[in-house]
């Protein structure tokens, strides 16, 4: 998709076929790139739109009006061709997971020097440094004296590795601190508006159901499919609460009495209203809804941080673009519907769809509303104009993800677009994928590197037979040379 | 004793695991010397970021997380805990954020208290130690790598708490430096100069000192007269800033 960006210099084949990440993953369907997600921008960009050494040397191939047909042929061209004269050819780049226009982007060797190391063993898994990463990644402290002793003494130093990681699986650390850090960025908070002090809504909830979600081997799909809320209780324990009562937000914190700036109490705000068959965990929130949609028609922000959370891609970099035909309608008149805007918006428009049922923010009459799922949502929005809200009530617009169509929320009523947008997400390679990278990243330090590749395509393609455990991943991660070898 | 410190710091980085992939946080980034070691085979290590450095350091020298650094005033270097509403009101700009927490308590006088229960990193230096502030700074995602102030950060976070260490031991009873007398001069050979450097080895990098790194670390002491409070700041600060405890 990313490649798409190779026909800004071609605006007229980028207008009519958006396919090279396509052309490029069948003519390489084994590399990295391809698999579970598609190739960057930066693989024939330098700074979209201008090409870097490898997309010129693809161009210069002679791409033109018979573009998908002479596409597959060029890059076989210059597979042999080093492109960015880094040592190693095109082709060996596209196949290791690296980038064939970017020196910088090389496979590092992956083997020890040759003489002794009184404390490691460079180049095998060595239990030692292993037990030192699962140590800090896990429990947020490094091995005492004593603990490497007796990971020293101990008869299988790998099942000794293996049972620190459990512990600090249950660990403060690790459910307080290093899984909300993971939670930041697809929770983004606002300390401004989302405490007693200036309360807009309630993220808390949404912090519960991630840390929930990705403990005490649950099925990590319960991120996008939960229906119902998750409560901290007095012991500090998660639990799922009861769906047919609200959960309760803050009547106040600090000696303060939370109120919004409209004098709203927490049993007008943060109630997360919930409607159970409406429901798809994370994405459903009542903060997720209310700082990503407000009052848009079409929350594309909703729709592009959903994506960027859970599958891994950004569309404003022209990643994970699968276009839907006859899109963007653009009922909004916001002008998507113009190239080159358009390269972007026939995918995440019809992922917004999916979202423009549910409520944002709704301001001081009905703050209780923001959240809850409405099928004719757009007939209340006034700054949509007369005949868009009859042109979308006519003929509704209908969601898609991957390219592929979605149940309209009338064809669903006990379910909604979202809810099953919510499942297909869950049980998509993207979505494995980004779920391992996210906790690959923490343990590691780095994502995975083109020698660490075959790895991490386990690891993530073995999530379904882990029933989707995050805990089991990491079980399987700690034995990779990845993390345990030095 | 700059000199001596350099010098430190050159043996220490000798010494294994190899070099990180990552700029160096710790190290004053002198050649290394070959010490005949096996490599790494990845070249790649983990950067001990803002929590795991707090941790440690207060684990290794016995401190509570309060007592490990604060500068700017008293504010903490690094640290986690829930966010304080007095903290929530500073980051709101008030200047007196005291006052207006009674105000907006009802109260008197302020009663600061949790606004957020959740955990979160906060501090001066939080940030370039490779944390985020989701709450109070809405960061969401940490640095991919370290600043260029991340290694001023880092000195300072170890040097305070070396020198907190340092500070309370000399006042008595000792609890980690207590190998050598820390009102004396010392010279490389004064009693308990050695076994302290082993000592501080094994709680900072949680391993035996090889016979070369105690000597290196003992060679501070060949230059002008240095206190046991000195030494024992000073060596701690080689040991806290070595690559070996910044990086795994």
């Amino acid at each position: 998709m990313r490649w798409l960006l190779l026909f800004a210099l071609l605006p007229s084949v980028a207008l009519a076929r958006p396919s090279a990440p396509a052309l490029l993953c069948q003519t390489y369907p084994t590399a990295p790139a391809c698999v579970g997600g598609q190739p960057t921008c930066l693989l024939c960009h330098s700074a979209p739109p201008a090409l870097n050494l490898y997309g010129a040397a693809v161009a210069g191939q002679g791409l033109g009006a018979s573009f998908d047909t002479a596409l597959p042929g060029a890059l076989r061209a210059v597979e042999a061709l080093d492109s960015d004269e880094d040592g190693q050819s095109n082709g060996d780049e596209l196949r290791r997971g690296t980038l064939p226009g970017d020196a910088a982007s090389v496979a590092a060797p992956v083997s020890a020097q040759a003489g002794a190391n009184p404390s490691f063993s460079p180049g095998q898994w060595d239990a030692r440094f292993a037990f030192t990463r699962v140590k800090a990644a896990f429990c947020g402290v490094s091995p005492t004296y004593e603990e490497r002793k007796a990971l020293a003494a101990a008869t299988d130093p790998k099942a000794f590795v293996h049972q620190a990681l459990d512990a600090c699986l249950r660990s403060t650390h690790w459910r307080d601190e290093a899984l909300p850090r993971l939670a930041d960025a697809r929770i983004k908070p606002l300390g401004s508006a989302g405490t007693c002090l200036n309360f807009y809504g309630n993220f808390e909830p949404d912090y519960f159901l991630f840390i929930w979600a990705l403990t005490d081997g649950r099925d990590a799909r319960q991120l996008l499919r939960a229906q119902h809320h998750v409560q901290r209780n007095a012991d500090g324990s998660l639990s799922p609460i009861d769906v047919t009562r609200p959960i309760l937000p803050p009547v106040s914190r600090a000696g303060v009495v939370c109120r919004d700036r409209y004098g709203n109490t927490p049993s007008k705000v943060g109630g997360q209203p919930l409607q159970v068959n409406k429901r798809a965990g994370l994405l459903t929130t009542q903060w997720f809804l209310w700082r990503n949609t407000m009052g848009a028609l079409m929350p594309r922000g909703t729709a592009a941080l959903a994506a960027s959370s859970w599958l891994g891609t950004e569309y404003s970099l022209y990643e994970g673009l699968h276009p839907v035909p006859n899109e963007p309608r653009d009922l909004d008149a916001k002008n998507v519907a113009v190239a080159p805007c358009n390269q972007c918006h026939s995918t995440l428009d019809p992922l917004a769809y999916a979202f423009s049922s549910y409520w944002g923010g709704t301001g001081s009459q009905r703050p209780e509303f923001t959240g809850v799922f409405q099928v004719d949502r757009h007939l209340y929005l006034t700054d949509l104009s007369m005949a868009a809200r009859d042109e979308w009530s006519r003929n509704p617009p209908r969601a898609h993800l991957f390219g592929q169509p979605l149940p309209l929320d009338r064809e669903v009523p006990q379910s909604s677009a979202l809810v099953e947008l919510g499942k297909r997400m869950s049980d998509s390679e993207p979505f494995a994928r980004t779920l391992v990278e996210m906790v690959w990243v923490h343990a590691v330090g780095a994502p995975p590197g083109a020698a660490e590749q075959a790895e991490f395509e386990a690891l993530w393609k073995g999530l379904p037979a882990m029933g989707f455990s995050l805990d089991r991943v990491l079980h399987a991660l700690v034995d990779t040379n990845a993390l345990g070898a030095p | 004793m700059k000199r001596a410190l350099l010098l430190v710091t050159v043996v220490l980085t000798a010494c294994p695991p190899a070099p990180p992939a990552e700029p160096d946080a710790g190290d004053a980034g002198p050649a290394e010397v070959d010490a005949g070691f096996a490599t790494s085979s990845r070249a790649a290590l983990r950067w001990k970021r803002h929590r795991t450095l707090q941790n440690d350091l207060t684990r290794a020298l016995e401190l509570t997380s309060d007592e490990v650094c604060r500068e700017a005033g008293g504010r903490p270097c690094a640290t986690t805990g829930p966010v304080m509403l007095v903290e929530v009101l500073e980051s709101a700009g008030f200047a007196n954020p005291t006052a207006v927490c009674a105000a907006v308590q009802g109260r008197g006088t302020c009663a600061d208290a949790p606004l957020l229960e959740l955990q979160t990193p906060k501090g001066v230096h939080v940030n370039a130690l490779g944390g985020n502030e989701p709450f109070l700074g809405e960061t969401f995602t940490p640095l991919a790598s370290p600043l260029l102030t991340t290694p001023l950060s880092t000195d300072r976070m170890v040097l305070s708490a070396c020198g907190a260490r340092a500070a309370k031991d000399a006042a008595g009873p000792a609890v980690v430096f207590t190998e050598v007398d820390l009102a004396a001069t010392l010279t490389p050979t004064s009693p308990g100069v050695r076994r302290q450097v082993e000592r501080l080895f094994q709680r900072l990098l949680a391993r035996d000192a090889l016979p070369a790194e105690v000597d290196a670390v003992v060679s501070m002491l060949e230059g002008p007269g240095m206190t046991g409070r000195e030494f024992a700041q000073l060596s701690c600060f080689a040991l806290g800033t070595s690559t070996e405890f910044l990086f795994q």
